[in-house]
């Protein structure tokens, strides 16, 4: 990872709110990909939708006591990040739903706010839960996961260690793409997304992939640069998405989603869309390694 | 992993965390004034669907007539299951619409094999509400 000039107080929240922002599209981009919670977002009531951010907020306090995403607490400590995991949870749900068209400035402000509302819920209790999902190193040394992943490194070979990566990256993208890839929300979001959330998607697939894998502080070996070609933060990031949009092919071929008659564009769509959890399955993979 | 694990932070809190807590409290605050205004601005009337044909648009394509609708919910409660019709001289097409939030405008295309512009009725034929 590249370290930043930040001062030392403001690199550690970026990475602690990285960390959170991980857990959290670990956790709720299936749930981002289910058309009935686009439908139940568009007729929430007042009612629905206070007691949704209510409820957000109630089981971000009780998983921040035992999980939570940041480093250790402080007074009010799991208040404060129940707030900071259900603001988390509603800008990563603002900016990927508009980047899958599903909320736009030409849809009423009452379904986008739904929508928001009620993805905000499971991507906050990614964010809430961001520990428990990846153990959590920092600087390493006096860390007994570090030190057994730090050694295990030291022994292997780049290949071996390209391999590995490779090989988690596959597992992770397939885990998470195989139960997204036969439903009908791909060709859904494919067919209304335009050229500009075509681009949103690739950027936003490769920004969260890399911060679960380098920024986030998950993945100890994310810390160590000198592993040849795939280790490099941004070529490995580069090329494990194209693993993924690859295996994304793959999956969506074996579903019979596409076939190799449909227009290019439409192929291209679908992959686009199945790439980001596929990717973010594939960063997933190799942060557990 | 437990949070006993990692080193304590200093007590006293650092500039980021005051800033970053008070962007996570704004973002809550914003997300409960914005549900309270959307309720006000909003308007609670049922449901009431139009449908409007689009002529302008009518395109021919191997003597098929493709005749663009807009369908517009001019309540402030969702339709869903949204059902429009049309019929020219005797031959009738339709298409349903999943979900039409209050103010929400969608469109549908119906193909006849005449040319509508003659003798089009469009109907609203039915919507639940859920």
């Amino acid at each position: 990872m590249t370290k930043t000039h930040f001062p030392p107080g403001w690199r550690r929240e970026s990475h602690e709110y990285l960390r959170g922002l991980s857990g959290a599209f670990l956790l709720g981009i299936p749930l981002l990909y289910t058309m009935e919670m686009w439908w139940i977002g568009k007729y929430l009531t007042i009612a629905h939708q206070l007691s949704l951010l209510g409820f957000a907020l109630v089981i971000n306090y009780a998983l921040a006591s035992v999980g939570g995403f940041r480093r250790s607490k402080a007074i009010f400590g799991s208040l404060e990040e129940a707030l900071d995991a259900t603001a988390i949870g509603a800008i990563g749900a603002t900016v990927v739903l508009a980047c899958l068209n599903r909320i736009s400035w030409h849809e009423p402000f009452g379904s986008n706010l739904g929508l928001i509302l009620l993805q905000t819920v499971p991507l906050s209790i990614g964010a809430s839960v961001s520990n428990i999902l990846f153990a959590r190193t920092e600087n390493g040394d006096e860390d007994e996961n570090f030190s057994h992943q730090h050694q295990r490194a030291k022994r292997s070979t780049v290949w071996q260690r390209t391999l590995t990566d490779v090989g988690a990256t596959i597992a992770g993208a397939v885990i998470i793409g195989f139960s997204i890839a036969p439903t009908e929300e791909v060709p859904m979001l494919a067919n209304e997304l335009g050229w500009l959330h075509e681009v949103a998607i690739v950027a936003i697939t490769l920004v969260l992939t890399y911060a679960i894998v380098f920024a986030s502080g998950f993945d100890p070996q994310g810390e160590m640069q000198d592993h040849g070609i795939f280790q490099h933060p941004i070529s490995e990031t580069t090329i494990s998405y194209i693993i993924a949009l690859g295996l994304s092919f793959v999956m969506l071929m074996l579903f019979d989603q596409i076939s190799l008659d449909d227009p290019l564009g439409s192929i291209a769509s679908q992959v686009l869309v199945l790439g980001l959890p596929a990717a973010i399955g594939g960063a997933a993979g190799r942060v557990a390694i | 992993m437990s949070k006993a694990h990692f080193p304590e932070k200093p007590s006293k809190r650092s500039t980021a965390e005051r800033v970053s807590l008070a962007v996570s409290a704004f973002v809550v605050l914003a997300l409960v004034a914005l549900i309270v205004f959307n309720r006000y601005n909003k308007g609670d009337k049922p449901a009431s669907i139009s449908a409007v044909a689009e002529i302008e648009q009518l395109r021919e394509v191997r003597s098929q007539f493709y005749l663009p609708v807009e369908v517009t919910n001019n309540g402030n409660r969702t339709a869903e299951a949204v059902k429009i019709a049309g019929t020219v001289g005797g031959e009738t097409r339709d298409f349903e619409i999943s979900f039409l939030d209050g103010e929400e405008k969608a469109r549908g295309t119906l193909v006849f094999t005449q040319d509508p512009r003659a003798q089009l009725k469009l109907e609203v034929i039915s919507f639940r509400e859920p």
